[in-house]
């Protein structure tokens, strides 16, 4: 391999984990608050892809590319607060609240993926690129859309886990995350923060949706691969912390990169699932996970 | 009496074939420390559950705080509403610092302070109850246990409650650590508030109750003054069972 190649599959496999980080990320979110797994998580990812065309395409809005991330932002936190209220709340008083959860969030996923297709068509679509050209570093040439791709998803996450650390309802959402008992009990409305915690992972996805779409073609189904590459990272990273599927996340894409350039596109998901089997079978809890899910 | 602060009236909580606890009536005075004993199993946590409805709110009957029904509202209403709660276990959130546990629920009752007076606030719910300021950045998780239960105190008095429901503040502490308990008990009470205290270290609950309750089977077999509650029969039966010697 030589260096050209290298560093084009390095690339490949930084986007490919960037993008993976921003999805784990949200399912990680709604994990570690809820304690659900939210398998609508996919559809969320093309729901966002969607919106931000909408808002942003010639043959749409025609809005410019940054106005058109922020609402898309905007309508997908109250579209993951409206699907907390729709398909968790109802029932996380239950003892079976997390197989019930599996069934509405995949129910949710079915319903959205038929009604992206249902509205937008089967045509495949694309987001303007986040730039143009190329940043050629000396003999070294990167995408110049690619390289501000990992630039935002980077400050994405880096705002996440600030939020998390250090604002107010970051703080009341590890506090809730932790021990719902005992935050009712100091006047926390739990169910509020659920719902944030809901809508957070929605913009998650749906930002996740909007770069994939400024680099691939979008179809409705979207969201269906890239959300079991971001389980491989949440299982393989491990759950107990914020900032665990974000390391896996890079982990797995570069793995990912490296398996299509050795093995081909075709084999490269059987070594990741192979990985993560292995990881699995010597650290149950994950490469950088406890036994206890906190934020 | 004087008008009761906390009015429980005719509270049942039933578990299928289980009632857990049955019709239970009383009244808490401003400033009273409210005793609760009964073996294991009588009801006692239970009634609290229901009181403050964490995890599942009662079958029946009504809990007036002040005048106001608390029963219609949600359970982190009830507990800005001025009904705190302490758990038996250590109910603290463990990968949170201690200040940042008494913070959340500072910030949850004070929205409008500023953060340097959510910090004061929180440093004082924490000297109140004698939680040294060497451990204000701990994790709560590395806490022993006397300081996971005087941290969980501080964080429910953050939120200002007009009475207390305290499970067991005794439970797995030392001589030395329940006779701190006591004084901290006592310091809360000096603070204005009632407290309803359930607890099985018998001399602590008859040293600082003002009136003694006792459960069995989830029904009140006994209440008055602590001195007169021991001595009544069915109270004797209850603790050492069949006929007394």
């Amino acid at each position: 391999m030589d260096a050209a190649t290298l560093f084009s599959v390095l690339q490949g496999g930084l986007v490919l984990g960037a993008l993976y980080a921003l999805m784990a990320t949200g399912l990680s979110l709604v994990w570690t608050t809820l304690g659900i797994f939210n398998f609508a998580h996919g559809a969320f990812i093309a729901l966002g892809a969607y919106i931000a065309w909408q808002f942003s395409s010639a043959d749409a809005w025609n809005l410019p590319l940054l106005p058109a991330i922020l609402l898309t932002s905007a309508v997908m936190f109250a579209v993951g607060a409206l699907m907390h209220f729709l398909l968790v709340k109802p029932f996380e008083r239950r003892a079976d609240v997390v197989l019930i959860s599996v069934i509405t969030t995949l129910a949710a996923s079915a319903i959205l993926e038929n009604g992206l297709l249902l509205i937008w068509g089967p045509r495949s679509k694309q987001i303007p690129p986040l730039g143009e050209g190329e940043v050629v570093l000396g003999q070294i040439s990167l995408s110049t859309s690619e390289v501000i791709l990992l630039v935002l998803v980077l400050a994405i996450l880096l705002g996440i886990g600030l939020f998390l650390r250090y604002a107010r309802p970051g703080r009341i959402m590890r506090a809730v995350s932790q021990n719902r008992e005992a935050a009712e009990l100091l006047g926390l409305n739990v169910p509020l923060y659920f719902a944030i915690a809901f809508g957070l992972s929605a913009v998650t996805a749906g930002l996740a949706g909007v770069f994939v779409g400024t680099i691939r073609f979008m179809n409705p189904a979207m969201g269906s691969e890239p959300l079991m590459k971001a389980l491989i990272v949440v299982i393989f990273g491990g759950v107990a912390r914020f900032s665990s599927p974000i390391y896996a996340a890079f982990i797995i894409g570069l793995l990912e990169a490296f398996s299509i350039y050795v093995v081909g596109l075709y084999w490269a998901p059987a070594v990741l699932f192979f990985t993560m089997i292995v990881v699995l079978l010597i650290k149950p809890e994950g490469l950088f996970g406890k036994h206890q899910r906190t934020l | 009496m004087t008008v009761p602060i906390l009015s429980v009236r005719g509270m049942s909580k039933r578990f299928g074939g289980l009632q857990a606890v049955d019709d239970v009536s009383f009244d808490v005075a401003p400033g009273q420390i409210f005793g609760i004993a009964g073996p294991n199993g009588s009801g006692k946590s239970t009634l609290f559950n229901i009181i403050t409805r964490i995890p599942f709110g009662a079958t029946a009957g009504s809990v007036m705080l002040e005048g106001c029904e608390m029963q219609k509202l949600s359970p982190h209403a009830i507990a800005l509403a001025g009904i705190g709660r302490t758990f038996q276990r250590e109910n603290v959130f463990v990968a949170l610092s201690a200040i940042d546990n008494v913070l959340v629920a500072v910030e949850s009752a004070a929205r409008t302070l500023g953060f340097d007076q959510q910090v004061a606030r929180a440093e004082k719910m924490l000297d109140l109850v004698g939680f040294p300021p060497t451990m204000h950045n701990t994790m709560a998780g590395n806490l022993p246990v006397y300081y996971r239960k005087l941290l969980m105190i501080a964080s429910s008095l953050a939120l200002k409650p007009r009475v207390l429901l305290m499970d067991e503040p005794a439970s797995s502490l030392t001589g030395p650590e329940i006779d701190n308990m006591k004084e901290v008990i006592l310091a809360i009470r000096g603070d204005g508030v009632a407290i309803v205290l359930i607890e099985h270290v018998l001399s602590l609950l008859m040293e600082v109750s003002d009136t003694l309750l006792i459960l069995d089977q989830g029904k009140v077999i006994a209440q008055g003054l602590p001195s007169e509650v021991i001595k009544n029969p069915d109270v004797i039966e209850a603790y050492l069972g069949g006929t007394h010697v």
